[in-house]
């Protein structure tokens, strides 16, 4: 099991300037983690056709941090010819070009969303394939692990005997609490305080997202108050069996965190440590991969120094806890 | 279709602003980019820039909608146009079409606004207002930023 960041945890820092890529990948390798998650359409200069120069820069950076690169992240832009959707042969064909690009990164692991349809994947697997990549599908709260849609693309997966179509949970499946943060973040802009307490205790307790929006409309919520506990509700709890089942099919994990874990190294929406030792448990060696989402909700300064430290301290002493805890069974 | 502005509706802005999930609209208008537009030796509009409200770039062809009001009056949308900093390319937001598709605005970049106006802006304050509407495929729903500030042609401003 290896420790990760997404360069998307550096998102504000990029957006202002602060850090070009270079920075993102020599503050990543400062903080500790060995593994590189780059956003195609967020940081790679030229896209989606960037220049030869490019791969030779990112392949010198990867050795000058010691850095791996862990994943390439793609979307499917299927309007962008504007005025129609695109077929699913010409999303295919820039699933295609992306994932050449990925190829030269020196990427074998891609994340994908559920708008890359299994069909759309099967059409991409031959070349994946060859170049030795699979298609990770993130499963993302409010989805449970385990629903209908890892299980659209482990069919598929299994129906073509292939590997390169998987599966990424996103451990905001495992979300026991809406992130203070974000909390913090809606009540700061306006959402009424009453709402946001009747949702966070409604999340907590396991109500659907559909019940308490209803609530909340029955207390007068505004538009606001109502994208307010719907983006509460992004997180579910999935059932821990589901990482059980999906075992073969896991090839990245993406972790979510809102939140500084604080000198006691705790998050307060997931229990990381028991995600640890289920991984050890299921003989993960791929990437863990913190997505830090923090920026995203104190949009009035940096993110990214102690609280990643924090997030590295976090999931080690995890890691750690979760190896003597297997060794000593 | 005739277009239809939705700036100057406040209601209209308030709704589509709090469906959407962008949650940076307080960097939309870049402070200190509000200036007189010169071609020729002569002033011939003015130059505002702007900023993605989202978390990565985006092809041309997914921007919805750029509208602009100054001191109350709105801006025609032909007297706009757009280029992505650094780039030599520059359009009128109706010009932007499937040709575009591989052209991004960069997560890093500012959206140069050229706004036709022949003898530019008085050196102001004005009250400058913006809303950004794009598309995010992966949410197949328009996610769109608006902010309001006081600016002055080449000055430090506070918010509005």
């Amino acid at each position: 099991m290896k420790l990760g960041v997404s360069l998307y945890s550096f998102t504000r820092e990029y957006f202002h300037r602060v850090y070009t890529l270079e920075d993102c990948l020599k503050k990543a390798s400062e903080l500790g983690y060995t593994g590189i998650e780059l956003v195609s359409s967020q940081m790679v200069p030229d896209y989606p056709f960037p220049k030869e120069d490019f791969f030779a820069r990112w392949k010198d950076w990867m050795a000058q941090y010691r850095l791996a690169p862990a994943c390439y992240t793609v979307y499917n832009e299927y309007m962008v010819l504007k005025t129609r959707k695109m077929t699913l042969r010409e999303q295919a064909d820039m699933l295609l070009r992306d994932t050449r690009t990925a190829a030269k990164l020196g990427m074998h692991v891609m994340r994908v969303m559920n708008l890359h349809s299994p069909e759309l994947l099967e059409l991409c697997v031959p070349t994946a394939e060859d170049l030795g990549i699979t298609y990770s599908v993130e499963i993302h709260g409010p989805q449970q692990l385990n629903g209908p849609t890892a299980y659209a693309y482990v069919n598929k997966a299994e129906q073509l005997h292939t590997k390169a179509i998987s599966v990424c949970p996103d451990i905001s499946c495992y979300h026991h609490a809406v992130p203070p943060r974000m909390i913090k973040y809606y009540v700061g802009k306006g959402g009424r305080n009453d709402i946001a307490e009747m949702a966070r205790a409604g999340f907590a307790a396991g109500r659907s997202g559909e019940e308490v929006a209803e609530e909340a409309m029955r207390m007068g919520a505004n538009k606001l108050d109502l994208l307010m506990v719907r983006n509460f509700f992004q997180g579910s709890m999935s059932d821990w069996n589901a990482w059980y089942e999906l075992a073969p099919y896991i090839t990245h994990i993406h972790a979510k965190a809102y939140d500084d874990p604080g000198p006691e190294l705790t998050d307060p929406c997931t229990d990381c440590g028991r995600i640890a030792k289920i991984l050890y448990d299921i003989g993960y060696d791929g990437y863990v991969c913190t997505e830090y989402e923090a920026f995203q909700y104190d949009p009035w300064w940096y993110v990214t120094g102690d609280e990643l430290a924090n997030n590295v301290k976090m999931w080690r002493k995890f890691f750690a806890e979760a190896e003597a805890g297997t060794k000593a069974e | 279709m005739a277009y239809e502005y939705v700036i100057h509706d406040k209601e209209a802005v308030y709704d589509l602003v709090n469906t959407s999930r962008a949650d940076w609209e307080q960097y939309l208008i870049v402070d200190g980019s509000l200036k007189n537009h010169e071609e020729d030796g002569k002033i011939t509009g003015f130059a505002l820039a702007i900023r993605l409200c989202w978390y990565r770039s985006f092809a041309l062809t997914l921007i919805e909608r750029i509208e602009l009001m100054i001191d109350g009056q709105l801006i025609p949308r032909e007297a706009i146009r757009f280029r992505v900093e650094g780039s030599d390319r520059e359009y009128r937001l109706d010009e932007i079409g499937e040709a575009q598709c591989d052209e991004y605005w960069y997560l890093n970049k500012y959206g140069c606004l050229t706004v036709d106006r022949p003898g530019g802006l008085s050196a102001g304050p004005h009250e400058v207002e913006a809303l950004l509407e794009l598309f995010v495929t992966y949410h197949a729903y328009r996610d769109a930023s608006y902010m309001k500030k006081i600016m002055r042609i080449g000055g430090e401003e506070a918010e509005a």
